[in-house]
């Protein structure tokens, strides 16, 4: 039959609900208490799947997969739940160059963060100082009092972080304007920083005669003090014991300890019965394991100390350089270069020494892989800072504590990392 | 905001009886999926297994650190925190007596009393003390400990502190070593040691359900030894039990919920208040004394506001206790009756996208084989929203054949856009809210939109029986419509609606619109016919496109003799 939309008799009476129209009202809800005939007009007796949005009933949206297989099983209960993490905590570190401008010139400072977007960034580039105009050799990275300090040069600098909006790099927004000078050191450079007892203790070289005037000096927020002065040169600096242990070059053989509340200038001096110890610069090669101090040796020398005696623990069969150690889910690992090339990995458990427990050049996307010279545990990963002679570096991410898996996440989004990364700080 | 998930594989899914338990995590992205290999498996603690039920969580963010408490999905109450690791609430305290004597000057003088315990450096927590050693006379000596235990159960412990308490005053903290020590001698004088110990505690007794409130304390209940308990922490310290609880006249709690400075537990007879911070400071009233609170994943805050499923229907409590159900309070009892297990498991979502509140999923009499929501309009409700029609709450229902498990929030770090997603009984999350999708992602149910507006009952003629004949109706959509839909009419009395079959019926074809072509979006029925005195419309879309805008409907229809329904012959109007 056609229809007549506009045909009307006389005793046809018309009946217009139309939400918003004519005063009728937007629409209600469902209601079931009373028989369907006597609820209100602009009520319901089913709305199923809809929204109401002013006067329209619409279709709900609907859902996606956010993955592409089953978690756990195509049978399992999935029940997400967020968590709102209030500080954040990233991983930083210190390199050459800056991934995308240049890979040797000044140094970069970035950090890596799961809760960022990118997860990696770069947060300052550093290329000259000023007034004059010095190129930027070295810096240092700590926490200290719940603040990002770094020094450049001769120079101590708090970094004013601001949030970075999501899907944008730090560097973008603030480059390197975002940190504050406090205070300079003229005539030496700083090759590491800890926070201990109160203060941020800072190891100096000095430019002029390293190996008699370079000196440990602390910061406490207002004044940096001499602290011992008159040393060998100081290149590394870590915790053990409740003490603060600053390692140094093979020249001075020796590591040197202050105790937590010691007087200026109070250090206890550990020279190895035998051999000679250096230590490799930074942050990444002092480390407490299991109540003993564990100090990398440039040499490929792993050494110990129990505070009695500092002596050898292991050497690596094959070992050219030694880059980093790490303490992590119960062991003890050190990334080294076996052979003239080859990033490994070695695990000590506190009783054998497994030196080959995970090989880096078997990983795709940085086989060839040569150094290890950074890492740290965050957020229950091992991550590793992979160094490539012909390729930038990149960072390699252990899945939770199964380092030695096949698989590591291996990031470099922002570009290419440059140079050596190293000085891996959590904070 | 990282996203935590928990998944349970009952026995449906494996060949062992029981449950297999994970946890997952994955970074948080804007929009879009996650491959497979970017959700990670954390490591339940040792000892710990899954429990097939929802967890429950509560966060603390305090003093750098950030928490997230679980209870409820696992055979221990556990914790994730800012390093990502599935720890275990409560450090355990080493089960042996300290053996420590004293040695060689110089050192301290007095008597000295010496307890050991755990300490996670990592995340800076603490275990209680060891039993007390015998006391110790040391003249100007250091301690020496002996046969320092190396290994904890916690794999998170990696240290061991010694305390010491001289001359009877509270144990001070000593010296911190890494476990693997056996023995460590100490010449820290008396004025040099440390931190003193809180009070003794333990770790929170286990239940299925918590809240952070009363000022930073985590209460748990659902203990199956002391269900009518509901545990409180130490201020301030998430994990620690000190004995203090409060409870109900003896029945067991069903939820627990927090508003302002309030905590209120609730069990299936009344709902309790319990205001101030703790031990004898804390003061319990009935906020309800004979309403039952239904279940605790139910609960959900919604602008400040806490909506309640009790036994008798949904209550907001704003301070004042208001009563949402007045349109539906029947047809929830009847529901709740029929499926009780199911009403008292289930669980909740603000879902601050479409601004509902939703209940479910449950089972529903008047839908087969799929799950309903109740699904509360906040937009209509909430003052300062400033709603239309504050009095009468504005229901309806999402209705899904997949049975999902939970529905949570997320959110991005440094934005506020929130994602609404849900987890099913397939391995699968889902993203919620996509306008573009049709059929629930491949759904039994397909998404199917039903409006069924109040029947049209006109005023009558002078006599019973005088009825109507119906004509036409028309049907106001904002624009054409573009995809397939029904209209099904049932006319008759009153109750015509609960005829089993419509007395016309009408598959409309969506329109494949030209570009600038003008089609009609008001879209006329004739209705061949139908009489009765009451006239009932419902529509019905299976899958539809999120174009699909209904603003109302009208008709004509002419007076006639009283019918009980169906087609009566002759024209239409």
């Amino acid at each position: 039959m056609a229809k007549h939309p506009q045909q009307r008799g006389p005793l046809t009476p018309r009946f217009e609900r139309r939400h918003g129209h004519d005063q009728f009202p937007p629409p209600g809800g469902v209601n079931t208490e009373s028989d369907a005939a006597s609820i209100q007009p602009h009520q319901f007796r089913r709305l199923v799947n809809v929204d109401i949005r002013g006067n329209d009933v619409k279709p709900r949206g609907g859902q996606d997969k956010l993955h592409d297989a089953p978690i756990h099983h195509a049978d399992a209960e999935i029940h997400p739940w967020g968590f709102d993490i209030g500080t954040p905590m990233k991983v930083w570190w210190s390199g050459a160059g800056c991934a995308g401008e240049s890979s040797i010139t000044g140094v970069h400072i970035a950090n890596f963060d799961t809760e960022q977007e990118p997860q990696l960034q770069r947060v300052a580039w550093y290329v000259t100082t000023n007034s004059p105009p010095v190129p930027v050799t070295t810096v240092a990275v700590a926490k200290f009092s719940g603040e990002i300090y770094v020094t450049v040069n001769d120079g101590l600098r708090r970094f004013n972080l601001t949030a970075v909006p999501w899907g944008t790099e730090n560097l973008v927004i603030s480059g390197s304007g975002q940190d504050v000078e406090l205070c300079s050191f003229p005539g030496f450079k700083c090759n590491a920083m800890h926070a201990f007892d109160g203060q941020l203790f800072l190891v100096l070289e000095s430019l002029a005669n390293p190996t008699t005037q370079s000196k440990i000096v602390a910061w406490d927020g207002i004044t940096l003090r001499d602290d011992l002065t008159g040393l060998n040169t100081p290149v590394a600096i870590g915790l053990w014991r409740d003490q603060l242990v600053v390692g140094f070059a093979a020249a001075a053989n020796h590591i040197r300890l202050r105790e937590a509340g010691a007087s200026p200038g109070t250090w206890a001096t550990v020279a190895p019965g035998a051999g000679t110890i250096g230590c490799i610069p930074g942050r990444n090669s002092i480390v407490s394991y299991k109540d003993k101090l564990y100090v990398g040796d440039p040499d490929g020398t792993l050494w110990s100390y129990d505070g009695t005696t500092l002596a050898v623990a292991n050497t690596p069969a094959g070992i050219t350089i030694l880059g980093s150690i790490c303490a992590a889910f119960g062991y003890l690992f050190y990334g080294y270069t076996a052979g003239a090339s080859g990033a490994r990995l070695g695990r000590y458990d506190g009783t054998t020494w497994v030196d080959l427990h995970k090989d880096f050049t078997t990983l795709t996307q940085v086989s060839g892989s040569t150094q290890v010279p950074g890492m740290a545990l965050y957020r229950s990963r091992l991550v590793a800072g992979i160094v490539h002679p012909t390729q930038q570096a990149r960072l390699a991410l252990s899945i939770g504590d199964d380092t030695a898996s096949l698989t590591w996440a291996i990031v470099s989004n922002t570009g290419d990392l440059a140079g050596v990364l190293q000085n891996f700080v959590v904070m | 905001m990282p996203r935590l998930v928990v998944s349970h594989l009952g026995r449906d899914g494996i060949s062992a009886i029981g449950t297999e338990g994970k946890l997952w995590w994955m970074r948080p992205i804007s929009i879009g999926a996650w491959s497979s290999s970017e959700i990670f498996a954390m490591a339940l603690p040792s000892g710990v297994r899954g429990i097939r039920r929802r967890p429950s969580w509560a966060t603390y963010n305090q003093g750098g650190s950030s928490r997230t408490y679980g209870v409820g999905g696992f055979t221990s109450n556990i914790l994730v925190d800012e390093h990502f690791r599935c720890l275990k609430q409560g450090i355990p305290a080493p089960v042996v007596v300290p053996s420590v004597a004293a040695a060689a000057g110089p050192g301290r003088t007095g008597d000295a009393i010496f307890y050991w315990r755990f300490v996670d450096t990592l995340g800076g927590r603490i275990g209680p003390l060891s039993a007390p050693s015998t006391t110790v006379a040391m003249a100007n000596q250091s301690s020496l400990a002996t046969s320092l235990p190396t290994t904890c159960p916690d794999s998170s412990v990696d240290a061991i502190q010694q305390l010491c308490s001289m001359d009877g005053a509270l144990p001070r903290v000593e010296w911190t070593r890494q476990l693997g020590a056996t023995s460590v001698t100490s010449d820290v004088a008396t004025s040099a040691l440390g931190e003193a110990a809180p009070d003794d505690f333990t770790e929170m007794p286990s239940g299925i359900m918590n809240a952070i409130g009363l000022n930073d304390v985590q209460i748990v209940a659902g203990n199956q030894q002391y269900p009518e308990r509901a545990f409180l922490s130490s201020l301030g310290e998430p994990e620690h039990y000190e004995g203090v609880y409060v409870q109900t006249e003896g029945e067991a709690i069903t939820g627990i919920f927090t508003h302002d400075k309030s905590v209120f537990l609730g069990s299936k007879k009344r709902i309790y208040v319990f205001t101030g911070f703790a031990g004898t400071d804390i003061q319990r009233d009935v906020a309800k004394p004979d309403i039952g609170l239904l279940g605790f994943h139910g609960i959900r805050n919604c602008h400040g506001k806490v909506i309640v499923p009790t036994t008798q229907g949904i209550y907001m409590y704003t301070g004042l206790w208001n009563f949402l159900m007045d349109d539906r309070q029947s047809e929830w009892a009847r529901e709740y009756a029929t499926y009780r297990a199911q009403y008292e498991a289930a669980g909740s979502l603000f879902d601050p996208i479409r601004n509902v509140y939703k209940f479910g999923p449950v089972p529903h009499s008047e839908f087969d084989a799929v799950y309903v929501y109740w699904v509360l309009d906040l937009e209509k409700l909430i003052p300062e929203l400033e709603a239309t029609d504050f009095r009468r709450p504005a229901w309806r229902n999402d209705v899904r054949a997949r049975l999902d498990m939970t529905s949570t929030v997320w959110e991005l770090p440094s934005s506020g856009l929130p994602e609404v997603v849900t987890g099913s009984n397939d391995g699968y999350l889902r993203k919620d809210n996509v306008a573009a999708d049709l059929d629930d992602d491949a759904d039994a149910y397909v998404k199917t939109l039903i409006i069924e507006p109040a029947t049209l009952a006109p005023d009558q003629g002078g006599s019973l029986t005088d009825g109507n004949t119906w004509h036409k109706l028309w049907n106001y959509l904002v624009q054409p419509p573009l995809q397939d839909w029904a209209i099904e009419i049932r006319a008759g009395t009153e109750n015509c609606r609960s005829a089993q079959d419509p007395v016309w019926e009408d598959a409309t074809v969506g329109v494949v619109a030209e570009p600038d072509a003008e089609i009609e979006s008001v879209v006329y029925s004739v209705l061949e016919g139908v009489a009765g005195t009451c006239l009932n419309m419902a529509i019905i879309a299976p899958s539809p496109l999120d174009d699909f805008r209904w603003r109302g409907w009208g008709g004509t229809y002419g007076l006639g003799v009283r019918r009980l329904g169906g087609l009566v012959a002759g024209p239409g109007g």
